[in-house]
């Protein structure tokens, strides 16, 4: 996301380009994380054992399936707070139109490079865990780097969050992308649901290749059951079973000044939970199931 | 015959055919076999790689679902809630979160059952000193041996005071005072009255511990019965005496010579090679004033013992 601040070209628009593809790597490296802990935390502990060894003890498969979601979800969700600090960041640094900001790309950079350093000396000295301490603390000094540069370059966003419109204005900072970034996230969270119903029955490579399979069918969702079939009943079930990543993916929202509404966060929240509680279940069904060597 | 209230585990007909990707019938691992265990009873599985050993421990853990017959843990299935809080399971294979340390892996597995906090971590550190790992017991799992990596994998098996212990090879990888050191728990926990199945390869050890075997081949259960009736050879007899004078022993043996009409075989009864290990490791003992992390062993956890004597009437106990 620092990359997305080292761009020589802008589409028209202040920090677009930027702001795309802080978004598209959030979407991108997010999916990746999610799918890939699914495949380990349920396909790979199937195959390694660690997950007989647990159901043999009185753990109902449901609460273990359920379990690993909420695990992946928190993950998932730490991440995203990272990305969208880094989008904030990097976006702010983007070249602008008159001017070039140092101080916010000098942040993010410095963010992640102290979160490496102190983790590592965690690790030799203290003999943490390098990946989780690491991952902490890079997102205390992504925040520390936030508040950092808003002091700085946007005194006036204190006042903003009271008026509770902090999100809903092109400011220097450009907060807006925060609603998007929580979209993002929504999907992210959906996928990795969908990845973790299906590594309850398959291995690794087949659940990678099924997630990937139904994220381009899922960003096409539209087009094919909107544009081809219009009007079917196929196209109807079609559009109920595959998830419609458009709904989460709003950067083109944001050009022209334009923001995401509050009622639009909320509707995008009801269907990726309504998606997400029925492809849970489907999954503790195929998982209840499932025998486990 | 058996009370129905005394058996802790009863199969009938137990069957487990695999199947292919199209449900086509590949293997058929476990086949019809039938067997009781007694509350109290140390029960050994034997058989050849691929008999369906671990197979029929694995549905009796309700990981694996019978094609056919029944399976009754104290009256309920396997996949009950209440038989899998009185189980205790130690798999072949120890499948433990490497990355949690041996004191964090204890409590993580003690957590899994109705216990309070208090109890978790006393029983967490009687295990840890049992096991001789409280020097280790902030060491991630997979910095361990594989010996060490068994004894964390027993000490969760442990962690509930389950009434019925199931422990797939408990004693590879373990050295000799370790293996001697599990089956005196397994021994210790028999005179409580829990009853245990072990599957082994070491013929040895099930002999050593084990009161009733059935010996699988090809999933079928080929013999089955109690250890004393099996290999006692009704054929001959011995007689273990203190050492005697010559001149007294030749008396004897001519007496027994003159009533059976043969003179019998005279020999000093020798010590096992894991006896005799156990000694010298015990007398090194004694002699070091310390000890290398990970190789003392302290004595049973109280959890585990307490009781002993209370119980001891359902105990079938080490075979002499």
């Amino acid at each position: 996301m620092a990359l997305a601040s080292v761009q020589a070209f802008q589409f028209g628009e202040d920090g677009k380009l930027a702001r795309d593809s802080c978004l598209a790597v959030h979407f991108v490296f997010g999916l990746l994380l999610g799918v890939y802990s699914a495949c380990t935390v349920l396909s790979d502990e199937i195959k390694n054992g660690t997950a007989s060894f647990v159901l043999s003890k009185p753990v109902s498969r449901e609460i273990f399936f359920l379990s690993k979601f909420f695990g992946i979800t928190i993950v998932v969700i730490l991440f995203s707070a990272c990305a969208i600090a880094a989008s904030l960041l990097g976006e702010h640094a983007s070249p602008k139109l008159y001017s070039s900001e140092v101080l916010p790309l000098a942040a993010l950079l410095c963010a992640v490079v102290a979160a490496l350093v102190v983790a590592g000396c965690a690790n030799y000295f203290f003999d943490r865990p390098f990946p989780s301490t690491a991952f902490t603390l890079l997102l205390v000094f992504m925040a520390a780097a936030v508040a950092m540069v808003a002091a700085l370059h946007d005194p006036e966003s204190g006042r903003r969050i009271h008026e509770g419109r902090i999100f809903m204005v092109n400011t220097s900072i450009q907060w807006r992308l925060i609603p998007a970034g929580l979209l993002v996230t929504m999907a992210l969270i959906t996928l990795s649901g969908v990845a973790l119903a299906l590594a309850g029955i398959l291995d690794t490579i087949p659940v990678l290749i099924a997630s990937a399979s139904l994220f381009f069918a899922g960003l096409l969702s539209d087009y094919i059951f909107g544009y081809l079939g219009s009007g079917s009943m196929v196209a109807e079930i079609g559009r109920l079973f595959l998830p419609n990543w458009q709904y989460f993916w709003l950067a083109d929202a944001l050009t022209s000044k334009g923001t995401i509404s509050a009622s639009y966060l909320v509707s995008a929240a009801a269907y990726a939970i309504c998606f997400l509680s029925a492809i849970l279940a489907i999954g503790m069904l195929l998982f209840r199931h499932q025998e486990t060597k | 015959m058996m009370k129905q209230t005394d058996l802790t585990v009863e199969v009938e007909g137990l069957t487990k055919v695999f199947r292919d990707f199209w449900m086509r019938p590949r293997i058929v691992a476990v086949d019809g076999i039938s067997f009781k265990i007694a509350r109290g009873e140390v029960f050994g599985l034997l058989g050849p790689n691929g008999s369906g050993k671990s197979t029929t421990l694995k549905m009796l853990l309700g990981l694996l679902y019978p094609t056919g017959g029944r399976i009754s843990i104290l009256g309920r299935p396997p996949q009950d809630g209440y038989a899998r809080a009185i189980t205790g399971y130690m798999p072949e294979e120890s499948y433990l979160y490497k990355y949690l340390t041996a004191r964090e892996t204890l409590m993580f597995y003690a957590s899994l059952f109705n216990t309070t906090a208090a109890q978790r971590t006393e029983r967490v550190e009687q295990l840890l000193e049992m096991m001789g790992l409280q020097h280790s017991a902030d060491r991630r799992v997979g910095e361990f041996s594989k010996g060490m990596t068994r004894k964390v994998a027993l000490a969760q098996a442990l962690i509930n005071d389950p009434e019925l212990l199931i422990l797939d090879e408990p004693t590879s990888g373990l050295d000799p005072v370790a293996c001697r050191q599990v089956k005196d728990l397994v021994i210790t926990l028999a005179k409580r009255g829990k009853t245990i199945i072990l599957a082994s390869h070491l013929l040895a050890d099930v002999e050593d511990i084990c009161s009733k075997i059935a010996i699988l081949y090809d999933g079928r259960v080929h013999v089955e019965g109690t250890v004393s009736e099996m290999l006692q050879d009704h054929k001959h007899l011995s007689i273990t005496l203190d050492s005697v004078e010559p001149a007294v022993l030749e008396s004897v043996l001519a007496d027994i010579k003159r009533h059976t009409g043969r003179r019998p075989e005279v020999r000093h009864p020798a010590y096992t090679l894991e006896d005799f290990f156990v000694d010298v490791v015990a007398r090194a003992r004694n002699t070091e004033a310390t000890l290398p992390a990970g190789g003392q062993h302290g004595t049973i956890a109280s959890f585990l013992s307490h009781g002993t004597e209370d119980r001891a009437s359902g105990s079938q106990g080490r075979r002499q």
